[in-house]
């Protein structure tokens, strides 16, 4: 047993079986999380690393599954939307995860057995088509009041927040930083990389202003060098392109 | 069998693409370019094996050579007229491998990588200026001129470049040359050397059993009393009349059977009977090159040139028709017959001519290259004429000179001119030779000249445009005729044409023209379409005549052919509905109703005149106006030729029926090909419009309402119609305001497709920052314009969080706020340092597509419609035709397709832009199976707004990026450099997949226009389905569009659909739900890592599943190895019962068999 659990990298293994009458499961993977940078979404000891769960299978589905299976799950988090999905499941307690990791490696999982948990098709189309309508336009408003209301609130905070930090500075030494008027407020330039970009370009423009170009006789000789460089290249390119042409389709016209 | 097997290929390349980016170039080249790379390594070898024998050869002939040369000046004096340096150029198909070219290239481009890379890491100084050397060296002399040759002289280096490439590959090489002249001589003493005969009878049959050759004559004089008797070539005499030509063949036909079999290796007569050539294949390495026509001709003192001047007759009428009655009359002028005699005559000082032209070789290049671009128009023309400019002098020549109207001579005294008019009485173009006695342009008709000249105005204009490209279009590319025109007709039946020429044709045709009946055919049927179409077409063109080919033994008795009449409509007339006549009371309205018969009726117009009319349709539908000249050419050719429906093929629309609806009827709506639905689905947007301009009470007023859906550039394959929807209980129930689906759907609902538009609000500095509460405003602003459009105007809306679906005159139509600030939050970016940055990601680019890329886009192609209105319906047969073969948008998008077609529209060379879908359809499968998406960017320029700098600047991309770019490139004026379109899709695998599609469809369709009589087009549009692994197949029922398949069971009843009306408690209708999209999306969603899903989006029952290979076959078990596979012995293989098993799961209550074709495990 040990000798199996190596090879697979420490992964244990269960079945998934979408109901009774399928005949085919898929097979999951799953080890306990442990990678050194902790952080406090996936707390050590309480986190389940799971591989290999079919594209049906939802944030709810999955926290129903091992709910029934171990213990109560507080949070589901998957890593990848497409295809067959990775997820990491957080249980609420350390005796949650111990019970999973115990799981025996042939263990079946029904999904739909007695309680239906995973809408698909037809039935799951149709419902969420008729959730979307469902929504009235006042509630929807409403919502939304709610939720700039909040928003307006949050601006305000932070921008009072900032002023209060200015102000409290100037108070507590005693000693006023004095910078350039005009970039002041909200007519200074803000640290974007197109305006930055910008003003390197107006550099760049002053400068070669400055310099002469068909001064020296050299000058002159190496621009006319320049220009045949410049013809032979375009005709080299054009040779080059003609022989990609040619290994597509050879000249014959007939 | 065989495009399984490529197909297989394909995904095989496709594994590596996947693996590896960097492996996309091998990915592309398919398997038939390394076969074709193969084929060349073994000529390569085969020729040096040659080049050595041929050494060994030609230094045993030197000697002989010199003597050769003597006899060949001779020779021109003998009736054998060689037409080597004619001909040939055309006539051998040869097969050039400049190997030293290609090592030079070889070096060149090593070289020019070298520099590429120096310049990109720029290490060493030491490298660079070696590489300065090379690029700065001081010029030779030649290298200057050759450069600045190029620039003045040719269009472009890769102009001129292309140019040197094909003349390698069609000039006859010299050892062939050497070769030929070995053979020539031993054909010329075999000649010599035979036999003087004595007398024959003309009429007597001996002389043909005796030889077992099958004379090529006809039988229209039927006695004739002339003798023959083989004499050594040079005197051979001659009488008139017909007589002369049997003597002809009767000549060709004693060399033929004397000609040694040990030096040929077949003989067949060419051209018509009245014009027979000996065509002779010589044996061994040569025949492949190079094959020898004679021509029998007279000695130019035989008789008097001008005896066969055109008002001369040298046909008398009473051997042709064999009566006395009218001898005393005039007799009538015989032109074409004099002109054959004349060619004949005056051959040995066009042959003097000709060397003039060997002398310079630029000159030659040029006739060649004219040559190569008739041919590849399919036009056979007998014209005489640095290489490049010579070609666009005579294009512009043909262009500006008109030979119908004043012909040219090529003799320069003052007498010749006068000839020309005279001439021009009894030919359709004049072009006179040296000795101003033969017309060479005898047996060019008016059409045809016209023809050639319209090509060669296209030509230049193409050449002088600002597209670096076109010496593809302009040499290398093939016209097919059934593409070059809009309607086609033709007559297969050549007894049929005989009859017909025999009842219809002049005496004086008959006793000119002699046994061409293809001539005079051609001549009664283009006259009466000319006459009846008037100014509905361009021109009237026949496909010239394969010059037919035949044993020497064999007897060849049709010599009409197939007659092929392609009709170029003219957009400005062609879909008028009426032919209106002159005014009643006038004298040419009964010559009006004697051509037209019942069919034309006084009528009131609206200007008051009354006058003779004809109406040839009610013009309710386009597609209806688009068949009024088949009408037309089938009513004139039942009515004065007595040609009925099934003597000949009309060829139109044939695959416009694709577009029709026929299981579906709306009461008082023609739907035709769909364009009416479009057009109203537009009138009804524009209404909308106006409503939503002028709503009051929101806060910003919208100053902009675009739409993008498909059905807005036309292009909608069936679009929306207008029609009631209503709660039935069963399907769809009445939930408060809405309209809901029931729990337990038997049926899919009807698939009503919402369209999109997007509103512009005008500005305002207060949309908040944040990209959540920047959507929470925006949803707000929805809320507030449905609430205003129920108040202001009554209509049936809808709000939802991301937009607005607004019921309207029978079409849902989906409203989105679009600011440019949303994509801002979507882009917006803070770096380590604190820099604001503003960079594309895949959702910000997706909704910049949706909200204003697509929209613009949607009018540009609108434009383009309304310009050519054939675009809309060529852009839903192509669409048609793609989902047909199971690739549907996600795919190859749907705008990719549009932009296809309208680049085929902008850039229409070496075509016109068509009138018929049909034909522009049939180009872009044309286009598909070239696949020149690897080598030229696509630029779709609309309205020339790209400047040539900013092409050059793409064309440059193209060049030195090309493997950092989408598979297919799609330039437009906004998005330039980008390819927006193409980022995604198609794929490399994609494309390669619909190349071969085309190709198989076309080669269907040429099967179908030249082999058999009923057409049925529609074998096109069925999809091979043995390839692929897993057929998934779906419930009829459910599928929403079923009623739009290629083939609906006939047994199908019609639905009838009640026209829209409005009704007080009208509700949105259930929008956009199609149970198969969205099975398909979970499909691609979920298991695109392991598989290709296609299926037809236009009621498509079937979903096919192609495994890819490099998802088959066992894993290392390995983390990201896990994802749809099980453990196997601590290995991972795919789970593929349990996958299919899924699909099952997916689509359930849409899925009703899954059948499993190849079971790989």
């Amino acid at each position: 047993m040990k000798n199996k659990n190596e090879s697979l990298k420490g992964f244990k293994t269960l079945w998934l079986q979408f109901d009774k009458e399928t005949t085919d499961k898929h097979q999951l993977f799953f080890k306990e999380h442990s990678i050194r940078n902790q952080d406090s979404k996936h707390p050590k000891g309480r986190t389940l690393f799971l591989l290999n769960i079919p594209p049906y299978i939802s944030h709810k589905t999955l926290k129903v599954i091992f709910s029934n299976l171990c213990g109560t799950v507080s949070t589901v988090y998957f890593i990848t939307s497409k295809g067959f999905k990775t997820a990491y499941i957080v249980f609420e307690k350390e005796s949650a995860l111990e019970k999973a990791l115990e799981i025996c490696d042939e263990h079946i999982v029904t999904l739909n057995s007695k309680r239906k948990i995973c809408f698909t098709g037809l039935e799951k189309w149709c419902f969420k088509y008729n959730r979307a309508l469902l929504c009235d336009e006042k509630i929807l408003k409403k919502k939304i009041e709610v939720y700039m209301q909040n928003y307006d609130q949050k601006i305000a905070e932070k921008i009072a927040k900032e002023k209060a930090m200015k102000e409290e500075e100037a108070e507590n030494d005693g000693w006023v930083t004095i910078t350039g008027r005009k970039k002041r407020g909200q007519f200074a330039l803000s640290r974007k990389e197109s305006t930055i970009n910008k003003v390197q370009r107006k550099e760049e423009q002053k400068n070669k202003k400055k310099q002469l170009l068909n001064f020296y006789t050299f000058q002159i000789r190496e621009s006319k060098k320049q220009n045949l460089a410049e013809l032979r290249k375009k005709f080299e390119l054009d040779k080059k392109r003609l022989q990609d042409l040619k290994s597509k389709r050879t000249f014959k016209p007939f | 069998m065989s495009m399984k097997i490529s197909y297989r290929a394909n995904i095989n390349d496709f594994s590596n693409h996947s693996d590896n980016s960097s492996l996309e170039n091998d990915g592309y080249s398919n398997d038939e370019i390394d076969q074709s790379k193969d084929y060349e390594d073994e000529n390569e070898e085969n020729e040096e094996n040659e080049e050595n024998e041929e050494n060994e050869e030609s230094e045993e002939n030197v000697e002989n050579e010199e003597s050769e040369e003597n006899v060949e000046n001779e020779e021109s004096e003998e009736n054998v007229e060689n037409e080597e340096n004619v001909e040939n150029e055309s006539e051998e198909e040869e097969k050039v491998e400049n190997i030293v070219k290609r090592e030079n290239f070889h070096l060149i481009s090593d070289k020019k990588r070298r520099k590429v890379t120096d310049d990109l890491t720029d290490t060493s100084l030491k490298k660079k200026r070696k590489l300065d050397k090379d690029l700065y060296k001081p010029p030779t002399v030649d290298e200057l001129n050759q450069l600045r040759e190029t620039e003045n002289l040719f269009h472009s280096n890769l102009f001129r470049l292309q140019i040197e490439e094909m003349l390698n590959e069609v000039r006859l090489k010299d050892k062939y040359k050497k070769l030929f002249d070995i053979w020539f001589k031993k054909l010329k003493e075999t000649i010599e050397s035979i036999r003087e005969t004595e007398e024959y009878q003309l009429s007597d049959d001996k002389l043909g059993k005796k030889l077992n050759v099958h004379i090529p004559m006809f039988d229209v004089p039927k006695e004739t009393k002339g003798v023959f008797k083989f004499l050594k070539p040079t005197d051979i005499a001659i009488i008139g009349s017909y007589m002369y030509i049997k003597k002809k063949m009767i000549y060709l036909a004693y060399i033929a059977s004397n000609i040694t079999d040990d030096i040929t290796e077949s003989k067949t007569f060419m051209n018509d009977t009245l014009k027979p050539v000996l065509k002779i294949v010589p044996s061994g390495k040569l025949g492949t090159k190079i094959n020898v026509l004679i021509h029998a001709s007279a000695e130019e003192a035989s008789f008097k040139l001008s005896r066969f001047l055109p008002e001369k007759n040298n046909v008398r009428p009473e051997w042709f028709f064999g009566d006395i009655k009218n001898i005393t009359e005039n007799f009538p002028p015989t032109p074409h017959y004099n002109s054959i005699i004349l060619h004949d005559l005056t051959m040995k000082i066009h042959a003097e001519n000709m060397k003039v032209i060997k002398e310079y070789p630029n000159l030659r290049d040029g006739i060649i290259l004219l040559k190569i671009w008739l041919i590849q128009r399919e036009l056979k023309l007998n014209t005489f004429m640095s290489s490049y400019q010579i070609v666009r002098n005579v294009w512009s020549y043909l262009i500006q000179t008109n030979w119908c109207e004043s012909g040219i001579t090529m003799n320069q005294s003052e007498d010749s001119k006068n000839r020309v008019l005279s001439y021009h009485k009894y030919y359709d173009c004049v072009f006179l030779d040296n000795t101003s006695y033969y017309n060479i342009t005898t047996h060019v008709s008016k059409a045809t000249y016209k023809w050639v000249q319209k090509e060669a105005e296209l030509c230049l204009s193409h050449l002088d445009s600002t597209h670096a490209n076109s010496f593809q279009s302009l040499f290398m590319r093939k016209v097919p005729f059934y593409m070059a025109f809009d309607h086609f007709i033709r007559f297969e039946d050549t007894e049929m044409l005989k009859i017909l020429v025999n009842i219809n044709s002049s005496d004086e045709d008959k006793l000119d023209y002699g046994p061409n009946y293809r001539a005079q055919a051609i001549k009664i049927i283009s006259n009466i379409l000319k006459k009846g179409l008037t100014n509905r077409v361009h021109q009237i063109c026949v496909l010239p005549n394969e010059s037919s080919e035949w044993k020497y033994t064999e007897n060849n008795c049709n010599d009409i052919g197939e007659i092929f009449i392609g009709l170029e409509l003219n957009p400005e007339y062609c879909f008028n509905i009426v032919d209106k006549g002159p005014e009643a009371n006038l004298p040419e309205a009964i010559e009006f109703r004697k051509f037209w018969g019942k069919k034309s009726e006084l009528r009131r117009f609206q200007d008051g005149t009354i006058r003779e009319a004809v109406v040839w349709s009610k013009g309710k539908t386009l597609s209806g106006k688009r068949l009024i000249c088949k009408k037309i050419a089938t009513f004139l050719l039942k009515k004065k030729l007595n040609l009925l429906k099934n003597k000949f093929i009309y060829i139109a629309d044939e695959v416009e029926e694709l577009l029709k609806l026929r299981k579906v009827k709306i009461t008082h709506f023609a739907y035709g090909t769909g364009e009416e639905a479009a057009l109203r689905v537009i009138n009804v947007f524009n209404c909308l419009e106006k409503d939503l301009m002028s709503l009051t009470d929101i806060p910003l007023s919208i100053h902009g309402v675009q739409g993008s859906s498909a059905v807005f550039r036309y292009t909608d394959v069936f679009p929306p119609l207008a029609t009631v929807y209503r709660p039935d209980d069963k399907l769809i129930k009445k939930h408060k305001k809405n309209l809901i689906l029931s729990k337990r759907i038997t049926t899919s609902p009807r698939y009503v497709c919402p369209l999109d538009v997007s509103l512009q609000l005008s500005t305002s500095g207060k949309w908040p920052d944040e990209l959540e509460a920047f959507r929470h405003t925006k949803a707000a602003f929805h809320i507030q314009i449905a609430e205003c459009l129920r108040k202001q105007y009554k209509l049936t809306v809808k709000a939802h969080f991301p937009y607005v679906d607004v019921y309207k005159d029978g079409f849902v139509f989906r409203l989105r706020v679009a600011h440019q600030k949303e994509i801002g939050c979507l882009k917006h970016q803070v770096t380590e340092d604190g820099v604001i940055q503003y960079k594309d990601n895949e959702k910000s680019i997706e909704l910049e597509n949706k909200l204003f890329e697509l929209p613009k886009l949607t009018s540009a192609l609108h434009g383009l419609h309304t310009q050519q209105p054939s675009f809309g319906p060529t852009c839903c047969l192509a669409k048609r035709w793609l989902s047909a073969q199971l690739l549907d948008n996600s795919h190859i998008p749907d705008v990719v397709v549009e932009l296809l077609v309208a680049s085929m529209y902008l850039t229409p060379a070496p075509y016109r832009p068509s009138q018929m879908p049909q034909v522009a359809f049939l180009r872009l499968l044309e286009s598909f199976a070239r696949s020149h998406w690897n080598t030229d960017p696509v630029i779709v320029n609309f309205n020339s707004e790209m400047s040539k700098e900013e092409i050059i600047a793409v064309e440059t991309l193209f060049g030195s990026s090309r493997d950092s770019l989408p598979p297919l490139f799609i330039s437009t004026p906004y998005d330039q450099q980008r390819s927006l379109w193409t980022k995604k899709a198609p794929s490399i695998l994609i494309l390669n997949r619909i190349t071969m599609l085309a190709k198989q469809s076309l080669k269907l369709y040429e099967d179908q226009l030249f082999t058999k009589v009923l057409l049925d087009f529609k074998t096109l549009f069925r999809p091979p389905i043995t390839e692929y692994d897993c057929l998934i197949y779906l419930k009829p029922l459910m599928v929403p569009r079923r009623l739009q398949a290629v083939d609906v069971n006939d047994e199908e009843p019609i639905v009838e659909w009640h026209p829209y009306k409005r009704h007080s408690a009208q509700k949105v209708p259930i929008v956009g739900f199609d149970p198969v999209q969205l099975f398909l999306q979970e499909l691609r969603n979920g298991y695109d890592e392991f598989a290709l899903f296609f299926h037809d989006t236009y009621g498509g029952t079937i979903i096919g599943v192609l495994f890819k290979p490099s998802a088959l076959g066992i894993k290392e078990f390995k983390v990201s190895n896990i994802g749809g596979r099980k453990c196997n012995n601590n290995e991972l293989v795919l789970n593929i019962s349990a996958m299919i098993q899924d699909f099952y799961i997916l689509g359930k209550g849409l899925v009703e068999a899954i059948d499993v074709r190849c079971f790989i495990v």
